[in-house]
């Protein structure tokens, strides 16, 4: 690594020594940048899908989670989660356009899911 | 993009006409703060959940990578680190697999990573095999299974079941076996009691011929399929020490079948309380229902976290 842009260091190590894991920024590496988050409502029943239109022009980095609704219990997305003989699956994919969240719920509550689109690629 | 801020771009590109992409930080996007990150083992033996403590008083944005030991090759690979959630998709576990199901959430207080109850043990099962089954009442018939008492030929029921291809080396140490009954049939309110047996022997036959007059092993224990079950309910008991027992002979050789016997020991006879599993598969998979797992090691997994200062709907 050259000698040359920007390093912020940890606390306690010395910028012109550290590592880049002893580094918090380091401008020759990228910083996934925060394009877009929200939380998305689905109501429904059974099969069905929530869809965020990014507009990005290309396939971003993401993140979701998601929550039985008032439940203040939020899970990485993709999982199946029973509650009490019910569950709900959710499952979140990007295009180019627009990132979708497929939904399977029989909770008989709405289901929340949070997302976070980077500006960066996701390839 | 205003002209405002700082805006750091990535090496080869100027600064002042790079697109959001060519930058490597830029003042207008935020970015995720690390709160903490630590990582940990999960045993089977000190519980399954693991609760990470974060004091924030909201729920914080998070990512968990699980590792599973490399005894327990999940989907044929091993040390390998996976995004929680890892589940086994829906229909259950291939034939050989292993079991995985690990979920993470995190709510004002906790972020917590919970291993399944059956994560880490490999799967085997009978195969839509009659020859695999094994009953007798009043006659022997293979294709089901049948334990209990049934007023209508005043019989007590006694079951064999048997797996192939038990991929487990001569003398290795199982750290739990269990036996799992799909209950495709369940009469009475009373609990259906049995004594479960291994087959002491080293490549125990299919059930074409009654199996009753094989030797048994000496470990046995006495189970019972709760007279609160329901019919669609799965009944599982552990077969550690007979499976063990099986195992350890000297003849023994991976690959080979086991089988266990489950003879009535005592169950209600005022009136029919029985359960039937019969060799019906599983739709996705096309498994018997009827299974096998077993964990080789109390060792589950490495996991690692990331607890984000960002709140989760900040």
């Amino acid at each position: 690594m050259s000698n040359t842009g920007i390093k912020v260091v940890k606390d306690g190590y010395d910028v012109a020594t550290a590592t880049l894991l002893q580094q918090t920024f380091n401008s020759e590496k990228n910083c996934l940048k925060i394009a877009a988050e929200g939380t998305l409502t689905y109501s429904g029943a059974g099969d069905g899908s929530v869809t965020y239109s990014h507009g990005l022009g290309y396939i971003p980095a993401w993140l979701a989670w998601f929550q039985v609704s008032s439940s203040n219990k939020w899970f990485l997305q993709g999982i199946q989660e029973h509650l009490s003989g019910k569950s709900v699956i959710v499952n979140a994919r990007t295009t180019s356009t627009e990132l979708i969240a497929d939904i399977y719920n029989n909770t008989g509550s709405a289901v929340d899911i949070r997302y976070v689109l980077f500006v960066d690629p996701g390839n | 993009m205003g002209n405002y801020g700082i805006k750091v771009s990535k090496p080869g590109y100027d600064v002042k006409t790079s697109s959001p992409q060519e930058l490597v930080f830029s003042s207008k996007y935020q970015t995720l703060h690390v709160h903490s990150q630590g990582s940990g083992i999960v045993y089977d033996s000190t519980g399954r959940t693991v609760t990470v403590a974060h004091g924030l008083g909201y729920i914080p944005k998070f990512l968990v990578h699980t590792q599973v030991d490399s005894s327990l090759p999940v989907i044929g690979s091993t040390n390998y680190y996976y995004i929680v959630p890892a589940t086994t998709t829906r229909g259950g576990i291939e034939p050989g697999q292993y079991d995985l199901d690990v979920r993470a959430w995190a709510d004002s207080t906790n972020l917590y990573i919970k291993y399944g109850d059956s994560f880490g043990y490999k799967y085997y099962y009978t195969g839509n095999v009659n020859n695999n089954y094994g009953y007798e009442g009043v006659s022997y018939i293979t294709g089901t299974i049948w334990n209990g008492y049934f007023s209508g030929t005043g019989a007590f029921y006694k079951s064999a079941v048997r797996f192939q291809d038990i991929t487990i080396s001569q003398g290795a140490t199982i750290y739990k076996a269990i036996l799992g009954y799909y209950l495709g049939s369940k009469v009475g309110s009373s609990d259906i009691k049995v004594s479960s047996y291994g087959i002491d022997e080293d490549n125990t036959a299919d059930f074409g011929g009654a199996p009753w007059g094989r030797p048994l092993t000496t470990a046995t224990a006495n189970d019972a399929a709760s007279g609160n079950f329901s019919t669609g309910d799965t009944w599982e008991r552990g077969v550690t020490s007979q499976l063990q027992e099986i195992i350890n002979r000297g003849g023994w050789s991976s690959g080979n079948p086991v089988g266990f016997i489950q003879l009535d020991n005592g169950t209600n006879n005022s009136s029919s309380n029985y359960i039937i599993d019969s060799n019906s598969s599983d739709a996705f998979y096309g498994n018997s229902l009827t299974y096998l797992k077993v964990l080789m090691v109390d060792l589950l997994a490495n996991y690692k976290y990331t607890i984000f200062l960002d709140e989760m709907t900040g």
